[in-house]
């Protein structure tokens, strides 16, 4: 029903999008040119313009139904050529701004786009003169825009580390803003780009979720923090209530990249706290008692990780002798909070905070590893009961048959 | 000790007339001819549903059915009483074996042609027992409420709203509303423990009943018998030992999975399919296009099956319509047929 509904909706738009299209002189003449003037038409074709029923004069001006060129594209006719890069943001908004306009298409979209792109760094810079800089059409294209919910869209999030790395990762480019071109390298390694671009998960945070996309600026020591913070909020809840935050806050240093780097972050492990080769042992001194605090974090978490982890290997030994596991299951799946919440707990940067919570899932492992090892050796049990069982019955069915010979051997 | 059981039979006998009844058993013959194995099918059908009694009713002791009880219950009995995983998986593989069995004895019948007059009865009985075996293994499936056998009668019950005319109808009574809820449990669990075990005892009574008044088929013309009572009752107690040693092995080394629990709001787990007694069914309602002549596949499907399970329970009489040239043959075609076409399509329906 519903399917139905939003068919005879959009349907007819695009139907009329069609008509228009095939009765338009300006899609008559490109189709007559070569080069880029032809491929306009062919990347129009799957542009989300297009598919909500607009045209080439929607956005261009001038007169579709005029044959003639001069006509069609003259001042008089309202026509405007592609703007330049300094002009882009105010063409595009003349919709896109306009909440009265965007309400006839798609009323879920915001119109703060513009606005948004002025505060970026890429909006200040165009209006100090610098072409050079991302706009519109630069990440959305120019005539092949598709909605971001696209797989094939430019700003679709797999899709994204890609669109910015056109500019961000091409050295040349970003030599004369002294900033690195590194960054869509180290992100496609990083814990967040494997899990967006190997495992598909498109929760992942990518370069405009931290950035953000139209107001896109680097987030600063202050800010970097609840930018991590919006995924990770217990991390940070509990690094600003630890002894560190106030240090950190003074040295000016951001909050999660100090220790996880920016674009590069990977999966972590018990051994960043490690005494020797840990990241503490970059500020703090050998046998201080910071390295004894974070050397104690490490150790639990090690511990906590063995247990949850030999847990996880006695219950598939259980379930592959088709024991039953869904009260171990669910002990684990109690040791596994527990080993999530003891990593989360090292930003207080209190032993024994991360102690109390890992402890619970040490307890919760070792009772889950306990039931998977009976259930072995109840497995085992059951072999020996049937085998006896089988004994018995071999014995019983021989008793048998050498009654029926017997009697069978009998005169009648 | 002998003398003790010789006493107690005296006794009985003064009652009972009991050694009456042992030597009607005894001049009971069985004909053994190269056929004469597929004989203890029928006992093993018989010792099978003993089980299913037994194992049922201690299942019972624990099961508590109800939409947020069934399937805690079953998990209870599989993990915490003592010996509970052996009495449900001896259940459930019990269930299957029995149903294995049911079409043995049935397709042995068919073959040696024991559904002849004056044994029309037997062979109907036998078939109504089938359809009450297969009725079992549906509603006992449904049980655990478990995320398979959830959406398994969802599926099974739709079949049954394409009956014409009273279609609706009939899934409603069936599922006790709209959907499959707490309500087809209760209605399953009261099918599958009260209302198919009266009807299968009485039904299989008079089955056997049947059997003991007519004698066995070519008893007369076969050239060797042997005493039913005890040298075909011994053979059966043998082979009700091995099955019932069978049963044990599949119990200990593939115990019966609780799976996850039923969740109506999940999509249904992907390559679902029904038990292995169904899928030739399910195969071909499968193959069948959304519409032939402006009515529902499904329908059409539905009415051929019918058709054909009509067909099969009136064939004592179908085949003594035929002219006598032409039985042998027919017979020959339509159990051989009917046995490949069950293999194919079940075959076809597992790997597919």
């Amino acid at each position: 029903m519903k399917r139905a509904l939003a068919l005879s909706l959009v349907l007819p738009l695009a139907a009329a999008g069609r008509a228009v299209f095939a009765k338009d002189q300006c899609v008559a003449c490109h189709a007559s040119l070569e080069g880029k003037h032809k491929a306009i038409l062919r990347s129009f074709e799957t542009d989300i313009h297009r598919e909500s029923g607009l045209s080439c004069a929607s956005c261009h001006g001038g007169d579709p139904s005029k044959a003639d060129a001069a006509q069609a594209m003259s001042p008089e006719a309202g026509f405007t050529p592609a703007p330049s890069p300094a002009d882009i943001p105010a063409f595009c908004g003349k919709c896109h701004s306009d909440p009265g306009t965007m309400k006839k298409y798609n009323p879920s979209l915001p119109v703060d786009q513009a606005v948004k792109y002025f505060t970026s760094v890429h909006g200040q810079r165009l209006k100090k003169g610098d072409d050079k800089v991302a706009t519109c059409v630069s990440c959305h294209t120019t005539h092949a825009i598709r909605p971001s919910k696209d797989p094939l869209s430019s700003v679709y999030p797999k899709n994204i580390p890609q669109t910015c790395g056109k500019c961000h990762s091409d050295p040349k480019r970003m030599a004369p803003y002294k900033i690195p071109s590194d960054q869509a390298a180290k992100y496609v390694r990083s814990v967040h780009g494997r899990a967006l671009l190997e495992r598909g998960d498109t929760a992942a945070p990518v370069c405009n979720t931290c950035h953000g996309n139209h107001g896109a600026a680097p987030p600063g020591v202050e800010s970097i923090g609840r930018i991590c913070g919006m995924c990770h909020s217990q991390n940070e809840q509990f690094f600003l209530s630890s002894p560190m935050a106030k240090p950190w806050k003074s040295r000016k240093y951001h909050i999660c990249a100090t220790c996880h780097t920016e674009h590069g972050i990977q999966h972590p492990t018990p051994e960043l706290l490690s005494p020797d080769k840990g990241l503490c042992s970059r500020c703090h001194k050998p046998s201080s008692e910071p390295i004894r605090d974070a050397a104690a974090m490490r150790d639990k978490l090690v511990q906590m990780e063995g247990a949850y982890q030999s847990a996880k290997s006695a219950i598939f030994i259980a379930e592959e002798k088709g024991m039953d596991m869904s009260e171990a299951r669910d002990l684990w799946d109690g040791s596994r909070m527990s080993f999530y919440q003891s990593r989360t707990a090292v930003h207080a940067f209190r032993p024994a905070k991360v102690a109390e919570i890992a402890d619970k899932g040490i307890e919760a492992a070792q009772k889950a590893k306990k039931a998977a090892d009976d259930a072995v050796e109840e497995f085992r049990f059951r072999r020996i009961g049937l085998g006896v069982a089988s004994l018995l019955i071999t014995f019983l069915v021989l008793a048998i048959y050498l009654k029926v010979r017997d009697i069978e051997s009998r005169p009648s | 000790m002998r003398g003790l059981l010789e006493a107690l039979l005296d006794w009985l006998d003064e009652r009972l007339d009991l050694r009456h009844w042992l030597d009607v058993a005894k001049k009971k013959q069985v004909p053994v001819h190269p056929g004469s194995v597929f004989y203890y099918a029928g006992g093993v059908c018989v010792f099978l549903f003993m089980v299913q009694l037994v194992t049922g009713i201690l299942l019972l002791m624990y099961y508590r059915v109800g939409a947020d009880s069934s399937y805690e219950s079953v998990r209870y009995i599989s993990s915490k009483v003592a010996f509970g995983w052996l009495v449900r998986s001896v259940h459930s593989w019990g269930a299957n074996l029995m149903i294995f069995f049911v079409f043995v004895h049935m397709f042995s019948v068919f073959f040696m042609r024991a559904f002849r007059k004056p044994r029309e009865l037997t062979w109907m009985s036998g078939c109504v027992l089938l359809g009450v075996s297969l009725a079992f293994g549906f509603s006992g499936y449904l049980l655990p409420w478990n995320e398979l056998a959830y959406f398994a009668t969802k599926v099974g019950t739709d079949i049954i709203g394409q009956v014409p005319l009273a279609g609706h109808w009939l899934l409603r009574l069936v599922r006790g509303g709209e959907d499959v809820t707490g309500a087809t449990l209760s209605r399953f669990f009261g099918l599958h423990v009260a209302v198919l075990p009266a009807v299968l005892s009485l039904t299989m009574g008079a089955h056997l009943g049947f059997v003991q008044l007519q004698g066995m088929a070519h008893e007369k013309e076969a050239k060797a018998t042997m005493p039913f009572f005890p040298n075909f009752m011994l053979r059966d107690v043998m082979l009700w030992l091995v099955v019932i040693n069978a049963v044990a092995v599949l119990a200990v080394f593939f115990p019966w999975d609780v799976g996850k629990k039923a969740d109506a709001l999940a999509s249904a787990p992907a390559g679902i399919k029904p038990e292995w007694y169904f899928l030739a069914q399910y195969q071909f309602l499968k193959l069948l296009p959304a519409r032939i002549l402006l009515i529902p596949g499904e329908l059409w499907g539905v009415l051929t099956l019918n058709a054909v399970g009509l067909f099969w329970l009136l064939t004592p009489f179908w085949e003594a319509a035929l002219p006598e040239s032409k039985k042998d043959a027919a017979v020959r075609l339509a159990g051989w047929g009917s046995v490949a076409l069950l293999v194919a399509m079940t075959l076809w329906g597992a790997l597919s």
